[in-house]
């Protein structure tokens, strides 16, 4: 079902309180904070409210929104005015589950995402913050997993590269 | 680059888990997410945690409902906000009550109330207020610089129901806002809930603070109206409420 047609306010409002919280909590995750993550999902669902026509239903809606959340928190980082606030956001901010993930990992994460191809960074924001598996990223890009693991082994190879591994020392 | 926070395989992702939360699973798929929540500590684990961080995002959240009655039509609305999005976070909870802290005024009364004997309080009922200028809204901040023509929508937030009723004092005296009837109205508790009117400011000049009376029980407005207007001692009645109000500063327009 298409969210066009649906965006009358009652069904808006169903649809923000059953997504808002994973918005929020992907957000906060991969931003680092709460204020930016909220300024994240007022603007996700404030474009969604304007252009409903967005969602074309060819996902579920949480997919859709992940892949929203996710460019929209690129974005964010990538705004050079954003940089060095969110490059210092680490610690408590950083919501589970990614326990494995300390903050200086997340804050080097957080830096390559800005530097990296947009596909790349993509990916390595559903497999690093998220963990999710790979046909997980592969639903949420709407791409085979056989793609999704070619996009990791890029992602690798970029990870490896002299001049990336130069800028984040 | 290694994998820093993967699970199990058989462990169900985050993303399955927000799908089951928001009813998008089949059949199939929400049987074995079920199944495997019951084994698994660590699933059920992740899953309360999803829960908890959603219900503590709500419970500080305002709903697109209340927020869209604003100016009547839903869509409109929020794209008139839109065109001011850098300085409206309402959707965002904490800016939203960041923002409120700034534009409410909320206070208490002593004994006798007093609109010029006034103190905050911090958990009290608050009184709100939108303007919309021309095809812009914004969010009134308090102390707001406002022009004739302006028209206000008042919020209010209460954590109780109430008997509301909204005064206006500007060099011309003091006028009503709310309610349109001769007593003062019951409200329902609630966070950000919009009165169903919008009032055109007029061509009076200067300062006008707008004082809002939560009350426990009704009240005869001309009564109010006319001891505010002469400065004598509020019925005392008015003795358990509670008042709320902002000032505005209204100058011609450029």
């Amino acid at each position: 079902m298409a969210l066009t047609g649906e965006a009358e306010e009652a069904n808006f409002d169903r649809l923000y309180r059953l997504h808002a919280g994973a918005a929020f909590r992907r957000a906060q995750r991969i931003l680092g904070n709460a204020a930016d993550a909220h300024e994240i999902v007022h603007d996700v669902f404030l474009s969604l409210f304007e252009r409903p026509e967005q969602f074309a239903a060819r996902s579920a809606f949480t997919t859709f929104l992940y892949s929203m959340v996710t460019h929209a928190c690129l974005n964010h980082l990538r705004n050079q005015s954003n940089r060095r606030r969110l490059l210092e956001a680490h610690g408590p901010s950083v919501f589970e589950p990614s326990e494995a993930a300390g903050p200086e990992r997340i804050v080097e994460l957080r830096e390559l995402l800005q530097r990296m191809p947009e596909d790349l960074a993509h990916v390595a924001i559903y497999r690093y913050f998220d963990a999710l598996p790979q046909g997980d990223i592969a639903r949420v890009l709407g791409c085979s997993t056989r793609q999704v693991v070619k996009l990791l082994a890029r992602l690798e190879e970029w990870a490896e590269q002299p001049k990336v591994a130069a800028c984040t020392t | 680059m290694h994998d820093l926070n993967a699970a199990p395989s058989a462990c169900v992702s985050e993303l399955e888990l927000d799908e089951w939360l928001a009813g998008e699973l089949s059949p199939s798929e929400r049987e074995r997410c079920e199944q495997h929540l019951q084994q698994c500590a660590a699933c059920q684990a992740r899953k309360q945690a999803i829960e908890q961080a959603n219900a503590a995002y709500f419970a500080k959240a305002p709903d697109f409902s209340a927020l869209s009655k604003l100016t009547g039509s839903p869509q409109s609305n929020i794209r008139h906000i839109a065109r001011k999005r850098s300085s409206l976070r309402w959707l965002g909870a904490p800016l939203l009550a960041a923002c409120a802290a700034l534009a409410f005024v909320a206070l208490r009364p002593a004994a006798t109330p007093s609109v010029s004997e006034t103190t905050r309080s911090k958990g009290g009922p608050r009184l709100g207020y939108f303007i919309k200028r021309g095809e812009n809204v914004q969010r009134g901040q308090g102390s707001d610089v406002v022009h004739p023509g302006d028209a206000l929508r008042f919020v209010y937030s209460a954590d109780q129901a109430y008997y509301l009723a909204i005064f206006s004092a500007d060099a011309h005296g003091v006028g009503v806002y709310f309610p349109s009837g001769p007593k003062a109205e019951h409200v329902a508790a609630g966070q950000e809930i919009a009165l169903d009117f919008s009032v055109a400011l007029d061509d009076t000049l200067g300062r006008e603070r707008v004082t809002a009376l939560f009350c426990p029980e009704t009240f005869q407005i001309d009564a109010v109206q006319s001891a505010l207007s002469s400065g004598a001692v509020l019925p005392p009645v008015l003795a358990r409420c509670q008042t709320a109000g902002f000032e505005l500063n209204k100058q011609a327009a450029p």
